[in-house]
């Protein structure tokens, strides 16, 4: 039976190795043998060591006790991912898979270097067509037909929303390429609240919606990129707007959770008066592509990347996002940011 | 001093639920106001009394069958309650701001919405007292003349739009103030 065991996971596609937590090696199947070869041992035991601080990369499925726990690795100039399949009983060994995910990464990248480029290039003459159409509508407008510049409006809408789209999947490319850093600047969290409220009031007045902020204006500086943030919050509201009968109420809110060390973390709250999100739906929300199965109230799909993005932000700033909601109630995003980002 | 205990029920009426389920929560009162603003929350009282960990219920259907048949009102207590109780279930805080939302929702959907004027009404000009205002509401009220608009009084008030607005639907509730129909 063992002997057929042994055979079994020498004819598998996988890698496998029993790992030893000082990074000795003691079983390899036959793929990780011809993967790897000689170099094998020296590699793992490498990886094993703590060197200037940092700990090698199989220190990790030792000290992690999530049971899922992956990570992708370089040898040899190819990408492996590695997975924990077993660790228990002897809390000195762990077993590995190895799966050859280079070409999968390859195809990644490619993909967002091209949505980058593409998305880089729609922009540029998109910008052409919106500072045209405001310089018609500001400068013009006295000598158009009301017909013509009830058209160029919705044309100047449509422009707007385009370009809103084309900057989700500018910042989502951004995302998956791993490029996506909110730095460590100090950021004044009501002025960003105000500012995004602020941008987004033309909007809401135009589909007769209340947009009302509820913050304070003592709230205390957060760390990280202030332009980031803005765009998470001009997300959730944009998102609630779009779900929001005419004559709703839109509140954005916050408050300062403390403890006795001083300000602990900000809790912004996003809330709307829509038509609610099903309990089924609400997981959902936040995966890319995603979107709700409600009906848009102003019409037109989005990229279903919004709210994935404002969860990339939120959690690079050590923060979550949660949601709650009544079916034909409202929606009410909220974001949990804390005052000090770990480091 | 540890804080007085009580005993807290959340009874959804006669529906189905209510039958089904009994909605007892003995709840530690953490705090004494009910106000509820964008003002600080403050964790430190907790030190020498562990949180209570969140419990699991359903929140979307308790407070959608509460506000259907307690109204909204009713509802924001008992959320208030409940979050005094569980202080770190960011859900529940989520919750209780679609509560609010729907009280300002409710105040600005006459006709006139910010348009509005509101006015004092008899019973608050013969017997104040009994209002027992905080400093906020009592700023307000002194502004309130049954001319000036909701809108002008978001421009006059240092408080921010969302508070003012509650703070208002709160008068009103309390039969401080009347908007006009």
């Amino acid at each position: 039976m063992n002997d057929l065991r042994l055979s079994l996971l020498d004819n598998i596609p996988s890698a496998i190795a029993v790992v030893h937590m000082e990074g000795g090696i003691t079983y390899r199947n036959r793929s990780f043998d011809d993967w790897f070869g000689k170099g094998a041992d020296e590699w793992m035991q490498r990886s094993a060591r703590t060197v200037g601080g940092e700990r090698g990369w199989l220190q990790t499925f030792f000290l992690d006790e999530k049971v899922d726990h992956s990570l992708d690795i370089e040898f040899n100039g190819r990408v492996y991912r590695v997975e924990r399949i077993e660790h228990r009983g002897d809390r000195n060994q762990v077993a590995l898979s190895f799966e050859d995910v280079t070409r999968q990464r390859e195809s990644e990248q490619a993909k967002s270097d091209f949505t980058s480029m593409i998305v880089h290039d729609l922009r540029g003459p998109l910008s052409g067509i919106q500072g045209t159409l405001e310089f018609v509508l500001s400068q013009e407008s006295a000598r158009l037909d009301s017909l013509y510049e009830e058209l160029l409006r919705e044309a100047s809408r449509e422009a707007e929303r385009m370009m809103s789209l084309i900057n989700e999947l500018l910042d989502f490319s951004k995302i998956e390429s791993g490029n996506f850093d909110v730095g460590s600047d100090s950021v004044p969290i009501a002025a960003v609240l105000k500012r995004s409220v602020h941008s987004l009031q033309t909007v809401a007045g135009r589909d007769n919606i209340h947009l009302v902020s509820g913050h304070g204006i003592d709230l205390p500086m957060l760390t990280g990129s202030e332009e980031k943030l803005t765009q998470a919050i001009i997300n959730l509201i944009s998102n609630s707007l779009k779900f929001t009968p005419s004559r709703g109420v839109i509140s954005i809110g916050a408050q300062v959770l403390r403890d006795q060390g001083g300000p602990k973390s900000i809790i912004i709250t996003v809330t709307d008066s829509g038509m609610g999100i099903a309990v089924d739906d609400l997981e959902k929300l936040f995966e890319k592509y995603k979107q709700s199965k409600n009906k848009s109230f102003r019409g037109g799909g989005g990229t279903g990347l919004g709210l994935y993005i404002v969860k990339q932000i939120v959690e690079a700033h050590g923060g979550h996002v949660n949601i709650a909601s009544i079916q034909g109630v409202g929606t009410s995003m909220i974001i949990d940011i804390p005052v000090k980002r770990a480091a | 001093m540890s804080p007085p205990r009580r005993n807290c029920s959340w009874e959804l009426g006669t529906g189905n639920l209510a039958k089904t389920r009994n909605w007892n929560w003995k709840l530690s009162k953490l705090g004494t106001g009910n106000s509820e603003g964008p003002g600080s929350i403050r964790m430190g009282a907790m030190a020498s009394q562990p949180a209570q960990p969140p419990p699991v219920y359903d929140w979307a259907k308790l407070v959608g069958h509460s506000l259907k048949q307690n109204g909204a009102w009713a509802t924001y207590e008992k959320l208030l309650e409940a979050r005094r109780a569980y202080p770190e279930d960011l859900l529940l805080r989520g919750y209780a701001e679609i509560v609010r939302n729907t009280i300002v929702r409710d105040l600005l959907g006459s006709p006139k919405g910010l348009q509005s004027a509101p006015k004092l009404t008899p019973e608050f000009l013969t017997d104040f007292d009994r209002f027992n205002l905080t400093a906020q509401e009592g700023y307000l009220i002194s502004l309130i003349d049954g001319r000036i608009s909701l809108d002008m009084l978001l421009k006059l008030t240092p408080f921010d739009n969302f508070t003012t607005l509650f703070t208002i639907a709160k008068l009103q509730n309390q039969r401080a103030i009347s908007m006009p129909s």
